[in-house]
């Protein structure tokens, strides 16, 4: 029986997000935040999504400073480019003839604060993908499902993407966007959580 | 943790590739790096790969022995990509098949049966590039450019097994590493001759030419894998 000590606040409007936490039969609140998701020039991605995970908690953990808070990040890199969200068709059809056919590092990045107790527990890590070739058309088609917005890589591991995704290296759930794992070991270690 | 010296000899090469792939209006990402890493330390092998992984890269290296390869493997990281890139011998062909990612050295029909034969006993695809022996060099391996039609009309049909993904190419030792330059060039004819896009997987054709001396030319001249050894990892010991 999970039990939850506290209140734990998802940062973050990701449903992906919600949905690895609710499997999880975790109970939480969702208060998405809202922060200057810019990268900085030539910051490497691990510092990016550590330091963007712990932004989006802080905002909400200031105005909730009993509340255990997470945050978390998610970037896909080739090559050492940094691909955000697609902004329109042409901009998604680039990210995605960049990895088809070819591996990519996934970082994602999550913090877990509690101003009270003065807990500040930032993490990170690197996944490798590996996406089928994809031909023209069918990366016209694929961008024709709409699915590609609002995904970092212009893809999606667990959509229609699925079918795109040949070979995952290293955790499953860190590409999905949280690595529910590492996550559960965070929680079980101060205490928000017991039980299964 | 990643050594200063690694970190600033992964980021010249980088820059070198950055470079060469501006001058020849080719996009940077469209060029991988085969880090050579034959007799090098799996230790170091494991820093390089947590430094690509820093750098957002993902890890490709070039070993050249079936054995010193299945026992990096068994200290690497499982899915770390690892190419043949030294000479191929007949009773290694088997054993390559379950260690190698991609085999660049098919040099011979021999070879090109042999691993057909073992890929489908144990029914997988493997992944090859065709060696062509550009600089006429009689102590390299590899197909004369001429012979590359035959291949793909009367031999390569017969290895349904075998995934074609390009070509690749050892030049010659040359004392000025500009003088290899025609031969990368002809690696490049050869392909768009024999019209390569057609056979290879997705139409995309892999050129793996140029090692640390001389990749910057060969990317000029079209060059997809760099095979890089001494300009990442230091000079050989051994």
């Amino acid at each position: 029986m999970l039990k939850t000590s506290g209140t734990l606040i998802l940062a973050s409007s990701s449903p992906r997000r919600r949905e690895l936490l609710t499997a999880l039969r975790l109970t939480f609140e969702i208060k998405p935040a809202d922060c200057d998701e810019t990268p900085h020039p030539s910051e490497f991605p691990e510092a990016m999504v550590k330091r963007l995970a712990q932004a989006k908690a802080q905002v909400v953990s200031i105005a909730q400073p009993d509340a255990w808070v997470l945050g978390a990040d998610t970037t896909v890199v080739v090559d050492g480019e940094i691909l955000g969200k697609p902004e329109d068709d042409a901009d998604a059809a680039r990210m995605l003839a960049l990895i088809q056919g070819r591996r990519h590092v996934v970082w994602g990045g999550a913090a877990l604060l509690n101003q009270r107790q003065g807990v500040a527990e930032v993490w990170g890590e690197s996944s490798e993908v590996e996406i089928a070739p994809m031909t023209t058309d069918l990366i016209s088609d694929y961008i024709a499902t709409r699915e590609p917005y609002d995904k970092a890589g212009a893809y999606a591991i667990q959509g229609v993407g699925a079918q795109f995704v040949t070979r995952v290296f290293g955790s499953y759930t860190n590409v999905v966007g949280l690595n529910v794992s590492a996550l559960l070991q965070v929680l079980r270690k101060y205490g928000v959580v017991r039980g299964v | 943790m990643v050594s200063r010296e690694l970190r600033e000899r992964v980021q010249w090469v980088r820059e070198e590739i950055a470079l060469a792939a501006a001058r020849a209006g080719r996009s940077p990402s469209d060029i991988h790096i085969v880090a050579a890493s034959k007799k090098k330390p799996a230790s170091l092998m494991l820093e390089y790969q947590n430094l690509c992984h820093e750098l957002g890269m993902v890890s490709i290296f070039g070993e050249n022995y079936v054995q010193e390869c299945h026992q990096k493997r068994a200290v690497l990281p499982p899915g770390t990509q690892i190419h043949c890139i030294g000479p191929l011998q007949s009773n290694k062909a088997q054993e390559a098949l379950s260690l190698f990612d991609l085999i660049e050295t098919a040099h011979s029909d021999k070879i090109l049966y042999l691993l057909n034969r073992y890929a489908t006993e144990a029914k997988i695809c493997k992944d090859i590039l065709l060696e062509i022996n550009v600089s006429a060099d009689t102590a390299k391996h590899g197909f004369a450019p001429d012979d590359l039609p035959r291949v793909l009309n009367e031999v390569l049909p017969s290895c349904p097994a075998l995934v074609l993904r390009g070509l690749m190419t050892i030049t010659r030792e040359y004392d000025n590493v500009a003088d290899a330059r025609p031969d990368f060039a002809k690696l490049r004819e050869t392909a768009r001759i024999c019209n390569l896009a057609k056979c290879c997987r997705a139409g995309r054709v892999e050129l793996s030419m140029g090692m640390s001396a001389d990749f910057p030319i060969a990317i000029e001249e079209g060059a997809t894998m760099v095979r890089i050894g001494t300009a990442i990892f230091g000079e050989r010991s051994g």
